[in-house]
């Protein structure tokens, strides 16, 4: 057998958490915290499409802004090629190879704003020439008479595509998407999935796309992420995610979903509702909604299981060693 | 069988600073006895106006240029309002999209389930009420009725207070329920309890459903027969197993071969081109010509006719030949 080539890591998350507090006494100090993100590592990988899954207060968006640098974790460490963004003030060049794109494509763009005047203006500010503007329009497949409309003007689809331009004029390596087409009709939505296929495929920019939907993700992804109030539960390679998911919640999700249910043979339905990010149950946070929880279940906190080839899942079904 | 309701050549337009709206164009609809019918169509095909429409709840600009409601065989468009609100609430009930602005957050469960037992039902006494509530509560698997009623709408999760509105939806035993996307303001694990509800109540209450979704899995899921809308039309409507696997439109098709993805590694799927006309300037030909990868001359000059065989209709020249 010949050996694999050794993935390169574009960011690492190093056990990252991340709090908000809920409720605030007049002291300002806080009684209750949020917990978005409570311990969560992971990799991104040189090239790669990632797709991180999960419901709302999963966590997936806070992870999102972690990675974007945009919002500094309470610890844990937050590599981008080696380089900890979060030691200090980020610096420039790092923060412009890092780019988002977000549901609502009007967050990234100004109302009172051309778009001709915000690719310029992106383009200014990545030391670009303007020239470029027509040719960047173009090639996400916008007609050039949109240049002189103002966001109101343009619809939901146009929209997320100068949200795009304006993020590729930053010549990015590592595009993050929060939930890009779930705004979207389906059949605008292929569209904009398929543009953002085609930057991974032709320029080889890292993608990591935040989804509620496993169908999207399974279109997307090389590999999925699965969080669950505020951690990973499950990581693999995209087709055996689907395929044959080994955390109960991954399964849930899968046959809650008609669109990925169709692509699997998994079907169990989870119990009663996602538990609140303040009071996060004790052992396996997914235990009170698990149809296999075990009485160690409701004790310990599974740790991560190398269920095999890079595929881990946090479940104390699998018993035997877990990963270290 | 007898429809419940039969809808007859509906066009619905709006009056806007632009010109007039053709929201709904010539519409026809059948839902029969104890059947789940679907609506599907993207935003701004016309569903939902074919939804208020039912309920008599359009906003004043909205013109009623054609067609019959009928209701048990009565026609809803022309009745007095007064006769309408002994209908509206108590044989048609509805289930809105958005849970949360549903209930008034300033009052309690109990209390709001009061006020509408009161209203509809002439209930007055507080025990009874209390009684029917808890019943009703339980039959839309609520498993605590009694606590359940003496919290206030923000107590609730999105899914727990569509329970409820289910629950004071059935309370008026009505004929038929209209539910405009009961489900897509939530979660993935509880979407699929909420439809799972539906159809456990459809079956049980005996009453007949018209849900009105942009999500076909949903659709797959719950309905006996499905119509598809666009652009204010409906372009195909057949029994759900037949529109699934054999669509015969092409937008049907593009529309089901974009909402079930598959994997990365299956390749891009051709997604629809350009975006649905303008509902006040509308091509003199087929309405999904300038999109459809079939279009001919013919397509871009002429309207198709909705040719109807059997359950199965479909608006599409492709067709127009085999019919004759």
């Amino acid at each position: 057998m010949t050996p694999q080539p050794r993935k390169e890591s574009i960011v690492v998350l190093d056990n990252v958490y991340k709090y908000f507090p809920a409720i605030e006494t007049i002291f300002g100090r806080s009684k209750a915290y949020i917990r978005a993100v409570d311990g969560v590592s992971l990799d991104i990988y040189e090239g790669e499409i990632l797709g991180l899954v999960g419901e709302s207060g999963s966590g997936k968006t806070t992870v999102a802004r972690i990675v974007a640098g945009l919002l500094k974790p309470d610890s844990g460490r937050v590599l981008y090629r080696g380089f900890d963004i979060y030691s200090g003030k980020i610096p420039k060049h790092i923060r412009r190879k890092i780019q988002m794109i977000y549901q609502d494509p009007e967050v990234s763009l100004d109302p009172r704003y051309t778009v001709k005047q915000t690719i310029e203006e992106a383009l200014r500010a990545a030391g670009r020439s303007t020239n470029e503007t027509k040719d960047l329009v173009r090639s996400l497949g916008l007609s050039e008479d949109v240049l002189e409309k103002i966001p109101q003007q343009l619809s939901g689809g146009q929209k997320q595509r100068v949200a795009i331009a304006r993020a590729l004029a930053m010549r990015p390596d590592l595009l993050i998407a929060d939930e890009p087409t779930s705004a979207l009709d389906v059949s605008t939505r292929t569209q904009i999935l398929n543009i953002l296929l085609e930057l991974n495929k032709s320029f080889g920019i890292t993608i990591m796309i935040i989804t509620h939907d496993l169908g999207v993700a399974a279109y997307m992804s090389d590999r999925i992420a699965v969080m669950y109030l505020g951690k990973i539960v499950e990581v693999g390679a995209a087709e055996e995610i689907i395929k044959e998911p080994r955390h109960p919640y991954t399964m849930a999700l899968i046959s809650s979903s008609p669109s990925a249910s169709r692509l699997s043979k998994v079907n169990i339905k989870p119990i009663g509702e996602i538990a609140s990010q303040i009071n996060i149950p004790k052992g396996c946070r997914f235990h009170p909604r698990c149809p296999f929880a075990m009485e160690i279940c409701r004790r310990e906190e599974p740790p991560y299981f190398d269920v095999g080839d890079g595929h881990v899942s946090a479940c104390w079904l699998h018993g035997g060693a877990p990963k270290t | 069988m007898s429809a419940i309701l039969a809808i007859e050549s509906l066009s619905i337009a709006y009056q806007t600073e632009k010109g007039l709206l053709r929201a709904v164009d010539n519409v026809d609809l059948r839902i029969e006895d104890r059947e789940i019918v679907c609506l599907v169509g993207e935003s701004g095909s016309g569903k939902t106006t074919v939804a208020n429409t039912i309920l008599r709840i359009l906003p004043p600009n909205a013109i009623i240029l054609d067609g019959r409601v009928l209701f048990e065989g009565v026609d809803l468009l022309n009745m007095e309002e007064e006769d309408m609100s002994k209908i509206r609430g108590r044989k048609i009930n509805i289930v809105p999209q958005n849970p949360s602005t549903a209930l008034n957050p300033i009052l309690n469960i109990e209390t709001q389930f009061c006020e509408f037992l009161k209203h509809k039902k002439g209930i007055r006494e507080r025990d009874r009420c209390r009684e029917i509530a808890i019943d009703l509560l339980g039959r839309v698997g609520i498993a605590d009725p009694e606590r359940v009623l003496k919290l206030y709408p923000h107590q609730l999760s999105g899914g727990m207070k569509q329970r409820v509105l289910i629950a004071i939806a059935i309370s008026t035993s009505p004929r038929l329920l209209v539910a405009d996307e009961p489900t897509s303001m939530l979660d993935a694990t509880i979407q699929s309890q909420i439809l799972d509800l539906l159809l456990d109540i459809n079956r049980r209450e005996g009453l007949s459903m018209l849900l009105i979704t942009h999500d076909l899995g949903v659709a797959m899921s719950a309905c006996n027969r499905i119509y598809v809308m666009y652009a204010g039309e409906i372009v195909e409507s057949g029994s759900t197993e037949r529109v699934i696997s054999k669509p015969l439109h092409p937008y049907t098709i593009a529309l089901i071969d974009n909402a079930f993805l598959s994997f990365k590694s299956q390749g891009i799927k051709r997604a629809v081109s350009g975006e649905p006309p303008n509902l006040i300037d509308l091509p003199s030909g087929c309405r999904f010509s300038s999109r459809c990868p079939m279009a001919f001359d013919k397509c871009v000059k002429e309207r198709p006719n909705l040719v109807q065989r059997g359950i199965d209709s479909v608006r599409c020249f492709l067709y127009h030949d085999a019919s004759a």
